[in-house]
């Protein structure tokens, strides 16, 4: 009797494997007679939402009133906060005093006063930033007292150099600043989480660039 | 027209034989061709389409100048010989597994009148050609001088050494049946509709022809001499540019020939329901290939020993025991074969 | 840390310009043209994923962002028959003499793309006194596109793949999509340095 159990669930087994070979054809039919789930870059892009979370590499945030000035008061937080070396700042030096005010300050020197040189400014003269160094733990933002860093929205970097991706952050948001400024002298005519508007402004920039 | 017929029949036989088969052979290699190019670009897009995404879709409209493009890369790929490998054997591997392919197509009925060589032992030749690509894999293995090269070269021979015998056995029973080991025979004793074809009579052994189909042809889920992601490439590791596309072409090649003797045994060959003809063969042919494609991104690689199991334990012993029953079915029932309108008896 | 704790970079390889090696049959021009085109579309990249940029690699070839619609998802383990080595992840010092070996067996014309930050320049992993990973991959084999970021986002790689078709042929196929910002190649130090030589303050 145990022997006959034992053969019926032998075969019933077997039976059973076979049809789940059947159930796998049926799912990966059903599977590709579905929808694509491909967002056809470059045609396409991902939405918003993903992009926006994205951390690319890092840029300088500019003061509400001059954009294309950094807040940034060069003070190395960043520099030394970083784990992997991939900043490097230079500080302004102050400026020359010209001669009326090297004879005031001579004046004020001698009439036994205390008169302060004229100060440095804050923002840096250089902000060089390797992003082949860069591993985006955050810890230059975090570090930032005057939150002058955050990410970039960058996705899409490719080049031909290594030498491409050292960066000088001054120069990108000089460049930005001026883009900005730009758009916002036309009003915007479209929604940015359109695609179609993507290709056109792409194929454009893509003729651009080939002609 | 009257002397161009009155120039044929003053050629002698022995020559317009020649001439027939030459003829044959070049047609044979752009079927070939056009074959392996479809079945790439089909193979990927398959792909694609299981896996929820286009494939190839930016080369050419929907991407059909991809193969296209595939091939004449790997044409004019540099071709390396490694240092310490046997010259000899290893450029004469692919060779070896590329043109006997061209000889299993000739006995293939594509119609009544379109055979290559209407022998009366053509399931004898595919059987017998087929067995050179054993050797391919074994000199392209071997000759490789790579450990990854030997152990796929091991694992093909062993494989398709024990695949080739369920392989013969289910023949066997439909020949058996048939009473010819001729294919337009067979195709002949069936009938247009699908409850006329042999599939009715032979189910066990049409599945086993399925499972050795898979596991001569070295396709997935029995790939393991090309076990891609165990093997890197196996038997073709070393193989670069046209060596390793001729082996590619040669598998493609593989397939469409198995998939038509299946079609010729069991699906009715070219006869259909109305107008018989080479489109009924085409259509059943590609509809099997189109399954080969399919169970290919279904199922996961079988396990080397589980692979031989199934051979030695469970195909061989169903080949025979199908074998036993076709015999004496054939004995105490023919008047079911009649009924079903086959005319072939013992 | 200052900036001068960075180690010494090793001399870095260049990569080659045109063919590693001479044709057999030298073709004409219209004709290379072709072939380079037909190659460009068929890309077939090696496996070589090595850390976390493998996940991203792996993200390229499925269905999201699908590399299949420009060819090369046919990824080969041999690199006998693979044109493309994208050497996505860390490399290590005992994983090197592999590396090496690997890119001289792929035939000609090959491709090397270094994917994150850490085959570009050991990423994270620069720092004093290490001792175990390679400080970039080019210090190795000769590189032909970078891709950074940790990891770089998918589409950062189909461009790159895109960047290694602009190699062979010439030009881009593929329209630039609004988020890409080209100019970002103009604010690299040496390149910025270049324009502003001519007036210093």
């Amino acid at each position: 009797m145990k022997c006959l159990m034992n053969v019926v669930l032998y075969v019933t087994d077997i039976a059973k494997g076979l049809w789940s070979l059947v159930v796998g054809l049926a799912i990966t039919g059903r599977y590709a007679l579905s929808r694509h789930k491909t967002v056809r870059y470059p045609f396409a892009v991902v939405a918003k939402e993903n992009t926006e979370t994205f951390r690319g590499p890092i840029e300088l945030v500019g003061l509400p009133k001059d954009p294309s000035t950094p807040k940034c008061i060069s003070c190395m937080l960043c520099v030394q906060a970083c784990p992997s070396n991939c900043i490097s700042v230079k500080k302004q030096a102050a400026p020359k005093m010209t001669p009326e005010q090297q004879k005031a300050f001579d004046e004020a020197v001698a009439r036994g006063e205390n008169p302060k040189k004229p100060a440095a400014p804050r923002n840096p003269a250089e902000y060089h930033y390797d992003f082949t160094y860069c591993s985006l733990c955050a810890c230059c933002v975090e570090a930032c007292p005057v939150n002058s860093i955050r990410f970039s929205h960058e996705l899409y970097l490719a080049g031909t150099r290594r030498e491409d991706f050292n960066m000088d952050l001054l120069a990108r948001l000089k460049r930005t600043a001026a883009k900005d400024a730009q758009k916002a002298a036309k009003p915007a005519a479209t929604d940015p989480a359109t695609t179609t508007a993507a290709v056109g402004a792409g194929k454009a920039t893509a003729e651009e660039a080939t002609a | 027209m009257q002397e161009i017929c009155t120039f044929f029949e003053n050629i002698p036989p022995l020559a317009l034989d020649v001439l027939w088969l030459v003829a044959v052979l070049i047609l044979v290699i752009a079927y070939i061709t056009v074959c392996a190019l479809l079945l790439v670009y089909l193979e990927r897009k398959v792909a694609g389409f299981v896996q929820r995404r286009p494939g190839p879709y930016e080369v050419g409209p929907y991407g059909i100048l991809q193969s296209a493009c595939d091939a004449v890369k790997l044409v004019v790929k540099q071709i390396i010989k490694p240092a310490h490998v046997d010259p000899g054997l290893y450029f004469l591997a692919p060779i070896l597994s590329f043109f006997p392919v061209l000889l299993l197509f000739l006995p293939l009925p594509f119609s009544r009148l379109l055979t290559g060589m209407n022998v009366n032992l053509g399931i004898l030749l595919v059987l017998a050609f087929s067995g050179i690509n054993v050797i391919a894999v074994l000199l392209a293995g071997v000759s490789s001088n790579n450990k990854f090269g030997l152990l796929g070269a091991a694992r093909g021979v062993s494989q398709s050494v024990a695949y080739e015998i369920p392989l013969l056995l289910s023949t066997l029973a439909i020949a058996m049946m048939t009473g010819s080991l001729s294919f337009t025979e067979i195709v002949e004793g069936q009938g247009g509709w699908p409850w006329q074809w042999n599939i009715i009579l032979q189910p066990v052994a049409f599945v086993i022809f399925i499972f050795s189909m898979f596991g001569e042809t070295n396709r997935l889920p029995f790939d393991l001499p090309e076990g891609e992601s165990e093997l890197t490439g196996g038997f073709h590791t070393e193989y670069s540019g046209m060596g390793f596309g001729l082996f590619f072409l040669a598998e493609y090649a593989n397939m469409v020939v198995v998939c038509s003797i299946a079609t010729a045994l069991f699906l009715g060959g070219y006869k259909g329901p109305f107008l018989d003809g080479p489109w009924w063969f085409l259509a059943k042919s590609w509809t099997l290939l189109f399954f080969m494609l399919w169970v290919r991104f279904t199922y996961p690689r079988i396990r080397f020993d589980q692979m031989l199991n199934l051979n030695w334990k469970w195909l061989l012993p169903l080949g025979v025991l199908n074998l036993l029953a076709t015999a004496f079915a054939m004995k105490f029932f023919p008047v079911v074969a009649n009924f079903f309108g086959f005319g072939g008896a013992a | 840390m200052a900036a001068q704790d960075r180690p010494l970079n090793g001399d870095r390889l260049a990569p080659t310009t045109g063919y590693v090696d001479n044709p057999v049959i030298p073709l004409p021009g219209p004709v290379n043209k072709f072939l380079d085109l037909c190659r460009a579309m068929s890309i077939w990249p090696m496996t070589f994923g090595l850390a976390c940029c493998a996940i991203e690699m792996m993200a390229v070839s499925m269905a999201r962002f699908d590399m299949a619609r420009f060819g090369a998802e046919v990824f080969r383990p041999s690199a006998r028959q693979a044109d493309l080595m994208i050497v996505a992840g860390t490399v290590s010092k005992k994983l090197a003499p592999s590396i090496v070996r690997l890119y001289e067996q792929m035939p000609a014309p090959k491709f090397v793309l270094a994917m994150g930050n850490c085959a570009i320049s050991g990423g994270p992993f620069a720092f004093k006194d290490q001792y175990g990973i390679v400080l970039g991959v080019d210090t190795l084999i000769p590189v032909d596109v970078y891709v950074p970021g940790c990891p770089p986002r998918p589409e950062a790689l189909l461009e790159g793949l895109f960047a290694v078709q602009h190699k062979l042929t010439g030009k881009r196929f593929w329209p630039v999509p609004e988020g890409l910002d080209h100019d970002f190649l103009h604010d690299a130090v040496d390149v910025v340095a270049a324009k502003s030589g001519g007036d210093k303050a």
